[in-house]
């Protein structure tokens, strides 16, 4: 890679190890992907999940802290696995805070959530940016035409550096579409968008689709929602939306010219097969209700307040709405978040369900409005999903009896 | 002699030991039992099979972008491979084997089944070799 003085400065070890160490993964990697040079980044977003990262993690962060690593651009953090507020706190969890803490110490932005958007974390058009969190990159890519790559420890890189090797999604010729997704039903709500993802995630697998037939620009909690099932189910940082999404003000357009490689209808048969595919739970009790993945808005929390306002919690069943801190914090002072707890739920911050230290245990009942959710719960608890819209989800929460659209 | 296959180079170090092959990518965040270094990706080739002191040879990386750390934490506990060879390196791999000083080459001038699991290689980091010792 051809590298600026200043970059083989830090590359040769002449600014530290922090600058040193975050070089090579940089250039490594750029010579993997056949980078020619590095691009300047605006922003990183990084996860640094405890359950992931492990020891080996923490011991790495907080050497980058004593080395005298500090971000050099605005960095923000995802979802942690505890609450940062729990009383008594096991090692495991202590260390997570601690790899906060060293990213704080860092620069970093202790915004701890998988939907940093909500927060008005949002990087702008045309921006170069380095994120990790699969679920982040098609909201950057698609719906605010921001240019990252799905990255790891890369991103940690980036945050020190400011840099990134310029390939993949920071190119436009790798930003076109590739593979056309004809929707010939109608789409709405947070459940739906979810199906959607998750089935537009798969057919893609590491293509880019363009969806064709959508009329109506979703909204920011549909868009997440969709985004967040889109990552986990493919390897696509990236989708358009013909006649909604900033790069595709039509499908030809989007298809840079091209015809795609490959066409699919979605409709509402295909719908329900990914509904049927997601649900693997039959009717019967519930033993948690999982809201909030990615993290509950502001909006989707006074929702939930409005479906509970009547009813209360089921005492045989856990009830979980997912947040982060400020969102939480916000809930808290109209009064949302003591309507929830007053009606049984545990609104949790800064952590969820699935990355958490807790973890569900095995074959529990879970209902969820989220195919992101339902995939991490069946893979990593071996959970029965139930899943449904969010009314579906509540009702169960209340009955402690799953009524919703059964597989 | 020995026959010598030449790469891209990514990663500098020489690693040497027995190979473990597959034409699969390999998930080392989830896939890889980070306490054992056993694979445990239901229904994947290797599944069973521990790649410490190994040449681990596949076809890339896949799945969550935690990996990179995963490999950190496998070096950390003696459960690193001694070196990995790819057909394509992804990023997840390539900033690992930074991370936990794994020798990486890919993009080798022989496809990577020329090698069978048990071979006895050298891979050489810097200069992007890899030879079959025996």
């Amino acid at each position: 890679m051809k590298l600026t003085p200043d970059q083989q400065a830090m590359l040769d070890g002449e600014k530290g190890w922090p600058l040193q160490i975050a070089m090579q993964m940089l250039t490594a990697v750029g010579a993997a992907l056949d980078a020619p040079d590095m691009i300047p980044v605006t922003s990183t977003h990084l996860v640094i999940d405890g359950t992931a990262l492990g020891e080996a993690g923490r011991d790495f962060l907080e050497r980058l802290v004593e080395e005298g690593g500090r971000f050099a651009v605005p960095t923000s953090i995802n979802a942690i696995a505890v609450d940062r507020t729990k009383a008594d706190m096991t090692a495991e969890e202590h260390d997570q805070i601690r790899m906060l803490e060293a990213c704080e110490k860092m620069g970093a932005l202790p915004s701890c959530s998988c939907n940093p958007f909500i927060q008005g974390i949002l990087p702008t058009f045309g921006e170069h940016v380095a994120w990790s969190e699969s679920a982040t990159a098609p909201f950057v890519n698609s719906v605010l035409g921001a240019r990252t790559n799905r990255e790891g420890a890369t991103a940690v890189a980036s945050a020190l550096t400011g840099l990134a090797p310029r390939c993949g999604m920071h190119l436009d010729e790798n930003r076109r579409g590739e593979i056309l997704l004809k929707v010939e039903t109608g789409i709405s709500g947070v459940d739906r968008f979810s199906l959607l993802g998750a089935l537009a995630g798969r057919l893609a697998g590491d293509r880019i689709p363009v969806l064709d037939g959508i009329s109506t620009p979703p909204g920011i909690d549909e868009y997440v929602a969709f985004g967040a099932a889109f990552a986990i189910h493919g390897a696509s940082a990236m989708f358009h939306i013909a006649g909604i999404t900033p790069e595709a003000p039509d499908a030809d357009t989007a298809f840079g010219g091209l015809a795609p490689a490959e066409e699919f209808i979605i409709d509402e048969a295909a719908i329900a097969a990914e509904h049927a595919a997601t649900a693997n739970g039959t009717a019967g009790p519930v033993d948690v209700v999982s809201i909030g993945c990615p993290h509950a808005s502001i909006g989707q929390l006074r929702d939930a307040a409005a479906l509970l306002a009547d009813g209360k919690a089921n005492g045989d069943v856990t009830f979980y709405i997912h947040t982060n801190r400020s969102t939480w914090d916000a809930a808290h002072a109209e009064g949302v978040i003591d309507a929830l707890t007053g009606a049984g739920v545990s609104v949790t911050a800064d952590n969820c369900a699935v990355v958490s230290y807790d973890r569900v245990p095995s074959g529990t009942r879970l209902a969820t409005n989220s195919a992101k959710m339902a995939l991490f719960a069946r893979s990593v608890s071996d959970a029965e999903i139930l899943f449904g819209t969010t009314a579906d989800c509540i009702a169960a929460g209340i009955t402690g009896h799953w009524s919703g659209r059964q597989q | 002699m020995a026959q010598k296959y030449k790469g891209n180079g990514l990663v500098d170090g020489i690693g040497e030991g027995s190979a473990l092959v597959t034409s699969e990518g390999i998930a080392f965040n989830l896939g890889v039992d980070e306490v054992t270094g056993i694979v445990i990706e239901t229904g994947h080739a290797l599944e069973g099979q521990c790649v410490a002191g190994r040449i681990v040879v596949c076809r890339s990386g896949k799945g969550s972008t935690a990996g990179s750390f995963s490999l950190l934490q496998l070096s950390q506990r003696g459960l690193a491979p001694a070196a990995i060879v790819n057909m394509q390196a992804d990023a997840v791999i390539t900033a690992g084997c930074v991370l936990a000083e794994i020798p990486l080459v890919h993009r080798l001038d022989t496809d990577i089944t020329t090698f069978s699991s048990d071979d006895i290689l050298r891979v050489d980091g810097a200069a992007g070799t890899v030879e079959i010792l025996k």
